[in-house]
């Protein structure tokens, strides 16, 4: 397992997804930063949840990190459905299972990655607005609500991704469902039922009303992220690597 | 061969293609998350409507603006140029193409003019999406049919730009994946750009799109002129790479 993981991060170094991921990432801080400088010159108070935290993640958790988690996981899987690299891989003596976690594993390594540079974006950037008492803690837990969160986006993807070899299915899903989710989160009643919704739900759960449905989010991604990965390793157990 | 010919046959690889799905399951998306959205709402959208605002223009603004189409639509016109592109790459097809007694300005062009048809036609479908909606609510108003048609006729001259963008990205690149990502981050950018930098937003292409609903913001007409010369930069330029692009 090691060395599958070990091989699927140096593929991903012939990639520019962690560069893509870096720079959408930034584009987040970048609104936040500027949320920020524009309120800090009106002496607003609490500039950091209420302007740099909420301005990065207004944009953060409704598009860019769904679209992250879409490129990120539709061209882990073009590395292989091109030049049909499954045959080469399933060939070699590794269990299926073994490849299919190490994949999940990268990929999910690599959201978190910008969810931790997100993390230390803001920490700088709060630093550079003179901020004091900056809320770790507090930040921390939202980002890690939020990873939890964008389990249910993950399993759904990943498992679009991997079965379907044309990179523009996981792509237009990704993009077309994230689409209406800013819409769907204002519905007091309905976004529990849109899993696009749970990374805006839960990163500004004091701006949307969950009707007290934080745990079952939490529980409803988890079992959908589970439902899709079992899904998904079945039907990459009976692939044809023809 | 003509240039008509070309395109009907860039549309008819795409006979059997993802395309066509994609332009079918995005406007009747659209459509029902404004059903559901009128449906649940009406009341409260015409209790907080302007004045003089009519069922018709509440329906256009949600689409455009709270749904997001007028930000997300860029993005779906990079998808469909990956799409058309990917039919080539997929079947390693550019060697008999060009070897074709052809001109690649027209073989280029057609791919143009292929990718842009199917953005009038996610466009088009849009509308009529709206359209239907606004029948099966029974809106007490008349259709605005004047309005809706200019608000899909600016749609459709807006994305001129975007589309000689994505038609040079999606041929310059192998991987497919490439220019889609250029597309997110685009939109992505322009939301940013909207809100926080509106003095670039003329030489910025993804955002000409946010502003043809035609109610607030942003001068239309000096994002035409720049949606027009964009459109000369990219289609040059990319005709420029194409016609150097080895067969081999």
């Amino acid at each position: 397992m090691k060395t599958m993981i070990f091989l699927e991060f140096y593929k991903l170094r012939c990639t520019r997804i962690v560069l893509t991921t870096t720079v959408l990432t930034l584009f987040a801080l970048l609104q936040g930063w500027q949320f920020a400088k524009l309120d800090r010159a009106r002496e607003a108070e609490d500039i950091f949840r209420a302007f740099l935290y909420q301005g990065s993640m207004s944009v953060y958790s409704w598009l860019i990190f769904p679209l992250i988690i879409t490129v990120v996981l539709a061209m882990m899987a073009r590395l292989e459905h091109s030049q049909n690299g499954w045959k080469q891989l399933l060939a070699l003596p590794v269990s299926r299972g073994v490849v299919y976690g190490a994949k999940l594993l990268v990929g999910m390594t690599v959201i978190s990655y910008s969810l931790i540079l997100l993390y230390a974006g803001l920490i700088v950037a709060a630093h550079f607005l003179g901020v004091d008492n900056i809320p770790y803690l507090w930040m921390m837990k939202r980002l890690l609500v939020l990873f939890l969160a964008s389990l249910a986006i993950i399993g759904i993807l990943f498992y679009l991704s991997f079965q379907f070899a044309h990179v523009a299915v996981p792509m237009a899903v990704g993009a077309g469902l994230a689409f209406p989710s800013m819409l769907v989160a204002n519905s007091e009643k309905y976004w529990i039922f849109y899993p696009w919704d749970y990374p805006i739900v839960a990163s500004m759960n004091y701006v949307f009303d969950m009707g007290g449905n934080n745990l079952h989010m939490l529980g409803v991604s988890v079992l959908i992220f589970c439902t899709f990965v079992f899904i998904g390793f079945s039907s990459f157990c009976r692939k044809d690597i023809l | 061969m003509k240039l008509h010919t070309l395109i009907f046959l860039e549309c008819y690889k795409q006979k059997k293609g993802l395309i066509w799905l994609f332009l079918l399951a995005i406007p009747a998306g659209t459509t029902m998350a404004m059903f559901l959205d009128f449906q649940i709402r009406y009341d409260y959208l015409l209790d907080t409507a302007g004045l003089g605002q009519t069922s018709w223009d509440l329906l256009l603004m949600e689409n455009h603006r709270v749904l997001g189409w007028g930000m997300f639509l860029p993005m779906f016109v990079g998808i469909i140029y990956a799409i058309l592109y990917q039919v080539e790459e997929s079947h390693n097809s550019w060697k008999q193409l060009l070897s074709l007694p052809v001109r690649r300005e027209e073989f280029y062009l057609s791919k143009f003019v292929a990718g842009w048809f199917f953005s009038v036609l996610l466009i088009v479908l849009n509308v009529l999406g709206l359209m239907l909606v606004g029948f099966i609510m029974d809106f007490p108003e008349a259709m605005e049919w004047k309005s809706y048609g200019i608000y899909a006729g600016k749609q459709i001259v807006m994305i001129l730009a975007v589309a000689g963008f994505h038609n040079w990205l999606s041929f310059s690149f192998k991987n497919s994946v490439i220019g889609i990502v250029i597309g997110f981050a685009g939109v992505i950018l322009s939301s940013i750009v909207i809100f926080m930098f509106p003095e670039w937003v003329k030489i910025y292409p993804y955002a000409y799109t946010f502003y043809t609903d035609g109610y607030d913001g942003g001068n239309l007409a000096e994002m035409f002129f720049y949606n027009g010369v964009l459109l000369v930069v990219f289609f040059g330029l990319g005709l420029w790479q194409f016609k150097r692009r080895d067969v081999l």
